[in-house]
């Protein structure tokens, strides 16, 4: 099961997500996002509620990153578990996107 | 300033600067390298790069693995000796790849600037733990050995020498374009493997070890007369390679799989359906 909602304020998003991401609802995320894409430069996901990622859920967040990084936006992920830590870690996530405890 | 190449005589000097990992291809046989000093000798950029297809003269590629400069005028005195080195091997395109990290994006504009159409994108490389890789259904239960997996150790250099010939004959290089230049003692002696019957060496499991402590999935073949005994022989090594890092090697242990061609592709998802490439800066120019 999982929820995602989302609230924008001037050029930041704030995209909050929380269940289990794996390849049958990742596409949610870019649904969420996607029609505010162009208009901020900062996404903030707040992960504290996430459980779980697959891969196909950080191909969702990356897709978003790509856009951003076009016009040097930026991507803060926030308060992941420490199991998605890892995962952060070993995809390299860590190095370009920045990560909030 | 000036630009330098890299070369085994030199490369200690600057491995710092590069990083161990990138550092230790100087001296292969179709790695190529620049740094740019300053008036003090002092590093203030960097290439290197790797070349494909230089054997066959034809479609000769070089693809840039790691760059650094600090600004355009850096960036040009790099390109510019690299342009003329390039030309020398013939070189009719030029792919650049390198880690996505917070520093690099600055290298995206100036890549850029060089003529590259560089975007962000998964890359190739997919790192595993050696932790999550136990906890895998398939090899979360210890798999006694199969009577033919041998050790590299335990290969002769002469059967070492024809087994890559043949696969080099083939075109099957894994992840090495210079596998046939490659000594025996490049590839780790005991995680590394071969399957090895009445009928000869039927398959190879090669990784190397990074100086960073990564091991890295080089050359994973198997040769037989179905795709049925050929996965047999491929999975017999991988269980092999398992239990040996299961009792020999920390939990954090990094694995490399770089999903280079389809056939990588195919098997890291069923191998680790969660796997995701490290993401990556690329792009690429014509040279010619």
């Amino acid at each position: 099961m999982l929820t995602i909602t989302k609230s924008k304020e001037d050029e930041k998003l704030t995209v909050t997500i929380k269940g289990q991401m794996d390849s049958s609802n990742a596409s949610m995320f870019s649904e969420t996002v996607e029609e505010d894409l162009d208009d901020v430069m900062e996404i903030f996901i707040d992960m504290s509620e996430l459980e779980y990622t697959t891969s196909a859920g950080l191909r969702e967040m990356l897709a978003a990153y790509q856009v951003l990084d076009e016009k040097d936006g930026r991507m803060v992920l926030m308060h992941p578990n420490d199991e998605i830590k890892e995962v952060l870690n070993l995809t390299g996530f860590v190095h370009f996107l920045e990560v909030a405890d | 300033m000036y630009t330098a190449i890299l070369d085994e005589d030199n490369i200690e000097e600057y491995a710092a600067y590069l990083g161990e990992d990138e550092a230790e291809n100087i001296g292969r046989a179709f790695f190529r390298g620049l740094v740019l000093l300053d008036d003090l000798d002092e590093p203030l950029g960097g290439m290197i790069w790797e070349l494909k297809n230089l054997e066959e003269g034809q479609n000769v590629e070089s693809h840039i693995h790691w760059f650094d400069a600090g600004n355009e005028e850096e960036a040009d005195a790099l390109f510019m000796r690299y342009s003329e080195m390039i030309a020398d091997d013939g070189v009719e395109k030029s792919e650049v790849c390198i880690q996505a990290t917070r520093e690099n994006s600055k290298m995206k504009k100036i890549l850029k600037q060089q003529g590259f159409d560089v975007h962000l994108m998964e890359g190739d490389d997919v790192a595993v733990g050696l932790s999550e890789i136990l906890n895998m259904p398939i090899f979360k239960k210890s798999h006694s050995p199969s009577g033919c997996i041998y050790s590299l150790e335990n290969m002769e250099l002469r059967s070492y020498r024809r087994i890559i010939a043949k696969l080099d004959t083939l075109g099957q290089k894994g992840t090495c374009e210079d596998l046939s230049y490659l000594p025996l003692s490049y590839f780790e002696k005991n995680i590394s493997c071969y399957y090895e019957d009445e009928n000869g060496i039927q398959g190879l499991l090669l990784f190397h070890r990074s100086p960073s402590g990564s091991l890295y999935l080089k050359v994973m073949r198997a040769v037989a007369e179905t795709q049925k005994e050929a996965t047999m022989i491929l999975m017999q090594m991988l269980f092999y390679a398992v239990e040996y890092m299961r009792e020999n090697c920390s939990d954090s242990t990094q694995i490399i799989v770089d999903r280079h061609n389809d056939a990588a592709f195919l098997l890291a998802e069923k191998l680790y359906p969660r796997g995701f490439g490290k993401p990556v800066y690329c792009g690429s120019r014509m040279e010619k």
